[in-house]
């Protein structure tokens, strides 16, 4: 399988998740809900009749709903390209609709990726311009861990510790195990915690070296999220980094440094 | 629009003043009860949640909008359907916080946003109009 049709997979799966996620939660989004349309349209009032129009249409209960419902049924269509370009459409209108996104950068991710396997399609799979999608997916990627590890790197309260307890104490992401924040109050531990992870995020261009490399930090990588899941309740993000790491691996070793 | 093209990558790397919500009710409009804190941490995580973590996702998603209210109350930018949107998650918190006997008889509900323990938002106390218009 090419790091392109993985790729592919791994982002339908992903999609998949996320749309059954948010028809779970249609009761927050639906007419009585939260997020109802009737209110969330005021922030369009200054854009042009057919684009209200066409919001209106789409992102009310009934249209969002067989947006999200069709969805499902995306696995089964048989061309990449409109699957794709499926994916970018639906979530760039989930994050219209959530007012910039509704899951911070795993939406992001998923637009990023849609978008550039889409583009990358229309190269046959294997021009320049699936090449330079492939990179642009892979130089995204290195960024969301490399830029992330910088800032920390940059802040002293990161270098020695101190801001982990305060990070799992923030209201909306404080349901950490007890065990996690019983460890993380000792000072030396979370020393430890965010030296390793700086080094992980701040290292992790290497991978673009070799093949090998590659593959020993998609594992830390793969296990970072999964303790992401566990502390904060980020499962998105597992499902939408997963998806980008083909292309991080097709990449890998082709560039002479 | 383009917030979700143009990612930023910056992940926990600063102290963030989260914001927290409280809300109480009265069922006379004079006197109200204890604030009752809304968005409370969900039970200790599950397998499946991996897959499916629809209760996460909107207490997350709830945040980032108290976190744009606020920043729209500096800014008077789209505060207006801010402002709607955080009180149909306090009526969707009260609803699930109260007892089916408390939710149907109280009259006013009032909020407040914190930050770091200081008041960052008090609402005005919100008389509750039924369906059909009565109050």
């Amino acid at each position: 399988m090419s790091a392109l049709s993985l790729s592919q997979t791994l982002l339908t799966l992903a999609f998949l998740l996320q749309a059954m996620e948010l028809l779970l939660l249609k009761s927050a989004w639906s007419d009585q809900g939260i997020w109802r349309w009737s209110a969330l349209r005021g922030d369009f009032t200054h854009y042009p009749f057919g684009v209200r129009w066409l919001f209106d249409r789409l992102l009310g209960t009934r249209g969002f709903t067989a947006l999200l419902q069709f969805s499902l049924l995306i696995w089964i269509v048989p061309n990449a390209s409109l699957q794709m370009a499926w994916i970018f459409f639906v979530a760039w209108l989930i994050a219209i609709r959530w007012r910039g996104t509704f899951n911070g950068g795993s939406d992001s991710m998923t637009v990023i990726v849609a978008l550039s396997l889409w583009v990358a399609e229309w190269g046959g799979g294997t021009s320049w311009l699936t090449r330079g999608a492939l990179a642009y997916i892979a130089v995204q990627l290195t960024a969301s861990y490399f830029i992330a590890g910088l800032a920390k790197l940059r802040n002293p309260l990161w270098r020695n510790g101190r801001l982990i307890p305060i990070f799992l104490r923030t209201p909306g992401y404080d349901a950490v195990p007890r065990t996690v924040l019983r460890a993380m109050d000792h000072p030396r531990v979370a020393q430890i915690a965010a030296i390793l992870l700086i080094t992980f995020e701040c290292t992790f261009p290497l991978t673009w070296i070799n093949p090998r490399v590659c593959t020993v930090y998609f594992v830390i990588a793969t296990g970072f999220h999964l303790v992401n899941f566990w502390v904060f309740g980020l499962n998105r993000f597992v499902f939408a980094w997963l998806a980008a790491y083909p292309a991080m691996f097709f990449w890998s070793g082709r560039l002479k440094f | 629009m383009l917030r979700a093209l143009i990612p930023t990558w910056g992940f926990f790397d600063e102290i963030t003043h989260a914001p927290v919500l409280w809300f109480r009710i009265s069922y006379d409009g004079l006197n109200f009860g204890e604030w009752i804190r809304c968005l409370v941490p969900s039970s200790p995580r599950r397998l499946r949640q991996l897959f499916f973590n629809p209760q996460d996702q909107q207490r997350f998603a709830s945040q980032a909008l108290l976190v744009q209210f606020l920043t729209d109350l500096g800014t008077h930018s789209s505060s207006v359907v801010s402002q709607e949107l955080v009180q149909n998650l306090v009526r969707s918190e009260i609803k699930d916080r109260t007892p089916p006997e408390e939710w149907s008889a109280f009259s006013h509900d009032q909020f407040r946003i914190t930050v770091d323990g200081d008041e960052a938002f008090i609402s005005e106390p919100r008389l509750r109009i039924r369906s059909g218009g009565r109050p």
